[in-house]
């Protein structure tokens, strides 16, 4: 639970920022919203909107106006879509025809709008035109500073000497429960990392992957549409099937090839995703994310066109064991074997991994009750409660936003940084999780120097402080104590594929001895090329009466050819 | 400055490592214990070997740290630590394998 109360001054200072008292604009949640331009069809009255071009088309106005030109165009804000119209047209055919600079200008934006998936805002209303009820567009323009804090220089150092008056941190803030985390109960290191997660990248060194694994029912999706949703922006990917590779990525458009329909991965570039049961994704799916994970961009081709995107996004997987794990009689690390195929290089590309039976500890039991009853009576959306919620959320989204653009320096800190890392790669469980392929990994240094920035950042600091150093070094050794169990890393690295591993735990878990071939087969569902590749292996002993033995102490390490 | 640097240092080993590496020596069992602090002691040869101290150098480490507490472990930890004048430190293996249950990462400071 939270030390103490919230020093009142804080709260007082916050309470002014967020409704616009101290500075210049209040701090409130930018929505992109059709909703009243959706429902203007009827009363066709004149009205304003926002959201994303996803369809564009210019051409001739009509076969009665060939010489006019028309750009016709849908909008979305993931909720409701109108089709829209901005022309050079006189106001005898359409109202709001504009000059060919402008309409070139609007064009561009459109243009601008889809292809980076860029927000846009708009007025106008509806008319009819040939028979067909349309948007006609009166201005629109994109929303350049839509991702500009609304927190000033001022404001951040007030609030940052606040809490350094009152002995605090703007991280010790974040993590109370009378603040961001009073609808869900979890460990002090998870709500660190989903902070973390809150960042907003602005290049490849930036981003930072999290994964995190644990038992059904632990409130995974709770965590993201409770905690970080209201919040900040983040993409919820779909799981199973649902997800498609163009749905994540984009897909070139059939008509122009030079666009792409926007995935939800670049749709949330500078921003983050977080992707719920991850386990129930195709391997493939994997397999195309892992350039972007590591490079914060995407290439698609199609015939000769070849087209890039960033995509600078923060990734959170959540996700639940594979099906055979039993806590007793597994390690942790067997969590993992849920990223399939590409367990090896997925795991080498996360900031972050924690796999935990409980998020919030065995011992948690009644603050989470206390939260639901809490939850089920409504008292998170009624007076005073939800009021001190949304003036901390609001509060945040812009504190964290500022604080991203942040470049903290190392400065002396840099060779101490250096023994740090050193030290936790010279263990003979570093090398065992991560050297597995190469002498050095460079990607696991590059991952804590943004460990210890992002934490410098979330204090609003600019220079790197011992603090900031200490909170990163027991993270990162939190995470990677996960991956150094015995876990098969090398078996994983060497190519032995998750199903494999799976029939082997299945057949290790039932029984010690099959009579036959037929037998093994249906208990544990594995086909005659697993069968062979496990004898060949010697994880199964085949006997010569045709009954076959499972070896308990069969060790994965290296590949698997131990015999 | 360097003095400045050596001494931030300090209190990161201190406050960030320390408490790991005391809390996992504490989990050995007393024979195992004293083999690695007696190898972490005997790594600064500017003092002399532990096991002269006397004819059962284990029981005299047992009432040592006994006597001194946390300052006796925090003695063991600076034989085994070498801070550099940048900043830059290197530490004993024997540290390593006590900062955490698993030898590397902890729930302590969590």
């Amino acid at each position: 639970m939270s030390k103490g109360n919230i020093p009142s001054e804080i709260t007082d200072y916050v309470n002014r920022c967020v409704d616009g008292t101290e500075g210049t604009l209040p701090f409130a949640m930018r929505t992109v919203s059709l909703e009243a331009a959706y429902y203007s069809k009827v009363t066709k009255q004149y009205v304003t909107g926002s959201g994303i071009v996803v369809k564009q088309d210019a051409n001739t106005l009509s076969r009665k106006a060939k010489d006019k030109v028309a750009i016709r165009f849908s909008i979305s804000d993931g909720h409701h879509g109108i089709d829209c119209i901005a022309h050079d047209a006189n106001l005898e055919y359409l109202p709001a025809g504009k000059g060919p600079h402008e309409l070139t200008e609007i064009m561009r934006v459109v243009d601008d709008s889809m292809k980076n998936g860029s927000r846009i805002s708009f007025s106008g209303k509806y008319h009819t035109v040939e028979n067909k009820l349309i948007f006609v567009i009166d201005t629109l323009q994109g929303l350049k500073n839509e991702n500009r804090s609304l927190m000033n220089e001022h404001q951040l150092k007030t609030f940052l000497s606040l809490c350094k008056k009152h002995r605090t941190t703007p991280l010790q803030l974040m993590l109370r429960e009378d603040t961001l985390w009073g609808e869900l109960y979890a460990k002090e290191y998870l709500k660190k990392a989903i902070m973390l997660f809150c960042l907003s990248p602005i290049n490849k060194k930036e981003m930072l992957h999290i994964g995190i694994v644990a038992s059904v029912g632990e409130g995974k999706d709770h965590m993201i549409e409770k905690v970080v949703q209201p919040l900040v922006k983040c993409g919820m990917a779909s799981s199973g099937k649902l997800c498609t590779i163009p749905g994540l990525f984009g897909a070139m458009n059939g008509d122009d090839i030079n666009s792409i329909e926007l995935g939800l991965i670049p749709k949330h570039n500078n921003e983050r995703i977080a992707i719920s049961e991850f386990q129930t994704w195709n391997e493939e799916v994997f397999g195309e994310l892992m350039n972007t994970m590591a490079n914060g961009y995407f290439t698609m081709q199609k015939g000769q066109v070849d087209t890039r995107r960033d995509a600078f996004t923060n990734m959170l997987f959540l996700g639940n064991p594979p099906h055979y794990y039993d806590e007793d009689n597994h390690d942790k690390r067997e969590m993992l074997a849920a990223f399939g195929d590409y367990t090896y290089q997925i795991v080498s590309r996360l900031t972050l991994i924690f796999t935990e039976m409980s998020l919030a500890g065995a011992d948690a039991e009644k603050q989470i009750r206390n939260i639901m009853l809490m939850d089920a009576e409504g008292l998170f959306e009624t007076g005073d409660t939800k009021e001190s919620i949304i003036i901390w959320r609001n509060f945040f989204r812009e504190y964290l936003n500022k604080v991203s653009g942040l470049d903290p320096r190392f400065g002396k800190l840099m060779p101490t940084l250096d023994s740090t890392f050193n030290e936790m790669k010279d263990r003979p469980q570093y090398q065992s999780a991560f050297l597995s392929r190469s002498q050095n990994d460079y990607r696991k240094y590059q991952q804590f120097i943004n460990l210890v920035k992002s934490f410098a950042k979330l204090d609003g600091a600019d220079t790197i402080t011992v603090g900031h150093l200490m909170q990163a070094r027991q993270i990162f050794e939190k995470s990677l104590a996960t991956l150094t169990e015995e876990f098969p890393m090398r078996a994983m690295a060497a190519g032995v594929d998750t199903e494999l591993l799976t029939v082997y735990e299945i057949a290790k878990a039932d029984r010690i001895i099959y009579n036959s071939k037929q037998e093994i087969k249906k208990v544990t569902g594995m086909n005659k090329k697993q069968l062979d590749k496990l004898i060949s292996m010697g994880a199964l002993d085949a006997m010569s009466d045709g009954s076959y033995a499972v070896r308990l102490d069969f060790n994965w390490e290296g590949g698997g050819h131990n015999d | 400055m360097t003095e400045d640097i050596q001494e931030m240092t300090w209190y990161y080993l201190r406050r960030s490592y320390f408490p790991q590496f005391m809390a996992g020596v504490m989990r050995l069992e007393w024979p195992e214990r004293f083999i690695l602090l007696q190898e972490l002691y005997n790594h600064d040869e500017s003092d002399p070997p532990w096991e002269i101290r006397s004819n059962d150098p284990m029981a005299e480490m047992m009432h040592w740290i006994g006597k001194k507490g946390e300052d006796a472990y925090f003695k063991f930890f600076i034989k085994g630590t070498n801070v550099n004048a940048d900043g830059s430190f290197n530490i004993h293996p024997n540290i390593s394998k006590c900062l955490g249950r698993f030898g590397i990462g902890t729930d302590e400071l969590l």
